[in-house]
């Protein structure tokens, strides 16, 4: 076990080294001097220009650049903002916690919804159920969030007065929550459906059943712990999709937080800010990946030892 | 007695003659929700394609100063009964004359009733380029001298009363016809990205999986850290280096070829994984042991075999490509004025605040139709998946 943790840290590395990289190179190819971008059109002699430019490493060519700004991502700096001249990790933390609430909730809302109505359509295929739980899947996955999130501020925020539109604490949060993870609903329900599905058909479910099991307790001992392991090792990848959609949530919900900062460093092509956010939150993703690979492979034996060959 | 033979018997002895996608089609119009989602694109499609004629007005024409102030002025009432005798007659129209509401600074439209205005059929009106021609792009049909104008409309009022199926928007512009302008938007940007990451998926998955060694290694990598990168925040991130205020039809390209760019990385792995298993099969060695060029193999041995799983892909990328779009010039990233796209009119729609659900509503109909047309989509692609490649069911 011990060998196997040590084997995916290390494998990590690399792939944390090649995004950063590639982040770093692909911003790079921004048209135009940064100076400009820095000084907003007002006029500036070419001494200042000059300046500005020997102050953040500009006059450097690409490849000392590239070193700078992998040893000092490496300590966690990853420069100044171009807008407010502080260092970009500022900003980014003061903003963090908001944007991790709403995946949280997000998340929470989408495994609540997303595997009751898996499991409900699951266990009673091409019933009424099944088909009304399937219509639901389907809108979460086809409607846009932000037009869900109007609706939801329109029936629940106006009309019925149930949950606050703004504001701090849970009852603000469970709206934007919910238009965050409704593409989880949907995703994970129609994921457990066809796991649940398939596990049916095992031969264990045919053995729990002939030993004389009683149907609920086939289904929730047997068939719903297996049919569970697929969607649950997905969870990683939907959390990218979680933080990607507090973009549009944010920005319906006029709340604070990183998706609403990217969009306003990229209005305001704020470069350095751009590349802190998309090398945090690879960086985020890359480490939840890894942590759901170890548990996971605590939990079955079977990946680690599959691995490991 | 042959007359007298079921007929499903017949059907099903000839599709042991049937070829794989004959099958397959048989197969789709099974799925009822599927065909059904198939004639609603196509007249999605037709009505994009027609939008300057069945539009009463232009993309860009407003109503925004003095009198003819029109900005978010309700859906016309259309009447179907004369006013004095109270019998069916001919639809019309009473023009409306906006005052504002002093309390709360609103415009509020009140109908002139003095004179009727019919509604006529094939009015003339704005100018405009008749379709097909509208798809040869500008540059082209100028130097090509294709410059024929009509300005007919499938229907429309005499000034100055005015037709507005669905409302106006802030600047007084038909909300009926810019949803039709958007649909040009909507279903083209998703169909072009989708080609652009299945070109790239097939290409680099086909040559990665057929040669294998070094080059299958460094691509692979590269697909695993492009996973990584949380897509949105690639696309934004990637969007920022593009200029932000040009026209339209450049940002048209620039969103096409972002959202291009980061999709294909799954699909070159499935890819990849399809070449590994044909390169193995005996056509394709029997194909090599006669001569057969690499490039020969792989267009015509490797690319067909995967082409039913491109199909479904294809299919199935395109309803993330149109809500993506639509989230991009939502958050004012994407297609900008005065050009109309559905997110773009629902950005709108947010900054109306409380006022969008109380006062207009039909600021909404966007996301009505984003979630129709994506929803439409998704059903033709599972629909296409379970028809073409039924182990690919999830």
């Amino acid at each position: 076990m011990l060998r196997y943790l040590i084997r995916r840290v290390i494998g990590v590395i690399p792939v944390l080294f090649i995004s950063w990289s590639l982040i770093f190179f692909v911003l790079q190819l921004t048209p135009g001097d940064p100076v400009n971008l820095m000084l907003a059109g007002r006029p500036a002699s070419e001494e200042v220009r000059e300046n500005t430019r020997r102050l953040l490493g500009l006059d450097k060519p690409v490849h000392v650049r590239y070193i700078n700004f992998l040893w000092k991502a490496v300590r966690g700096d990853l420069g100044d903002s171009y807008r407010t001249r502080q260092p970009v990790i500022t900003e980014i933390s003061a903003q963090l916690r908001p944007t991790l609430e709403l995946a949280a909730g997000g998340l929470v809302i989408g495994l609540l919804f997303g595997v009751s109505l898996g499991v409900l359509s699951g266990i009673r295929p091409n019933s009424w159920w099944d088909t009304g739980a399937m219509v639901f899947a389907l809108a979460g996955i086809s409607m846009p969030s932000f037009w869900s999130a109007m609706l939801l501020i329109f029936f629940f925020g106006l009309k019925l007065g149930w949950f606050p539109i703004v504001g701090e604490g849970l009852p603000a949060l469970v709206m934007p929550a919910f238009t965050t993870g409704f593409f989880l609903v949907g995703n994970l329900a129609r994921l457990i459906r066809s796991s649940i599905l398939e596990v049916m058909t095992e031969d264990y479910i045919r053995t729990g059943r002939a030993k004389g099991l009683g149907h609920w307790k086939v289904v929730f001992k047997h068939a719903l712990r297996n049919a569970m392991i697929p969607p649950v090792t997905l969870l990683g990848v939907q959390f990218a999709l979680l933080i990607g959609g507090a973009v549009i949530t944010e920005t319906v919900f006029a709340r604070p937080g990183l998706g609403r900062l990217l969009v306003t460093s990229v209005l305001n092509k704020d470069f350095p800010m751009v590349q802190a956010l998309v090398v945090y939150t690879t960086s985020a993703y890359i480490m939840l990946n890894l942590i759901v690979d170890v548990l996971y492979s605590v939990i079955d034996p079977r990946i680690r030892d599959a691995r490991s060959v | 007695m042959a007359e007298f033979a079921p007929r499903k018997r017949v059907v099903r002895r000839d599709s042991q003659a049937m070829s794989q996608w004959a099958v397959a089609w048989q197969q789709f119009r099974k799925h009822r929700l599927a065909m059904f989602s198939l004639y609603a694109l196509v007249v999605f499609y037709l009505l994009a394609l027609f939008a300057d004629t069945i539009a009463p007005y232009g993309e860009a024409q407003s109503f925004r100063r003095g009198a003819e102030n029109r900005s978010f002025a309700p859906p016309t009432r259309i009447y179907w009964r004369d006013a004095e005798t109270g019998r069916l007659s001919w639809p019309f129209v009473y023009p409306v004359s906006a005052s504002r509401d002093l309390r709360t600074l609103r415009l509020v439209y009140t109908e002139d009733r003095t004179q009727a205005y019919p509604v006529r059929l094939f009015v003339r009106g704005h100018s405009y380029v008749p379709p097909p021609l509208t798809l040869v792009p500008p540059q082209i049909r100028k130097r090509l001298q294709l410059n024929w104008e009509t300005d007919r409309h499938l229907f429309g009022v005499e000034f100055p009363a005015t037709i507005y199926l669905w409302g106006a928007d802030q600047f007084g512009r038909d909300v009926f016809g810019r949803i039709l302008f958007g649909a040009r938007i909507s279903l083209t940007i998703g169909i072009f990205a989708s080609l652009i990451s299945l070109s790239l998926g097939l290409v680099l998955g086909g040559l990665s999986g057929y040669y294998g060694g070094v080059l299958d290694d460094a691509l692979m990598r590269f697909v695993e850290v492009l996973a990584t990168i949380p897509s949105l925040f690639l696309l934004l991130a990637l969007r920022a280096l593009f200029p932000l205020d040009v026209n339209p039809s450049t940002v048209f390209l620039i969103v096409i070829t972002i959202l291009g760019f980061i999709r294909w990385g799954p699909i070159a792995r499935v890819v990849r994984g399809l070449a590994l298993s044909l390169r193995e099969e005996e056509f394709v060695q029997a194909a090599r042991a006669l001569g057969g060029s690499d490039a020969r193999i792989l267009l015509r041995h490797l690319l067909p075999g995967t082409a039913a799983y491109a199909i479904v892909a294809f299919s199935l990328l395109i309803p993330g490509f149109i809500l993506t779009e639509a989230g991009l010039s939502f958050l004012g990233l994407g297609i900008n004025e005065p050009a109309s796209s559905w997110g773009l009119m629902l950005a709108v729609a947010q900054e109306g605040g409380i006022q969008t659900f109380t006062s207009r509503p039909w600021m909404l109909l966007p996301g009505l139709f984003i979630f129709v047309t994506v929803l439409a989509f998704n059903f033709v692609g599972d629909g296409l998946r379970d028809a073409l490649d039924p182990k690919l069911r999830t």
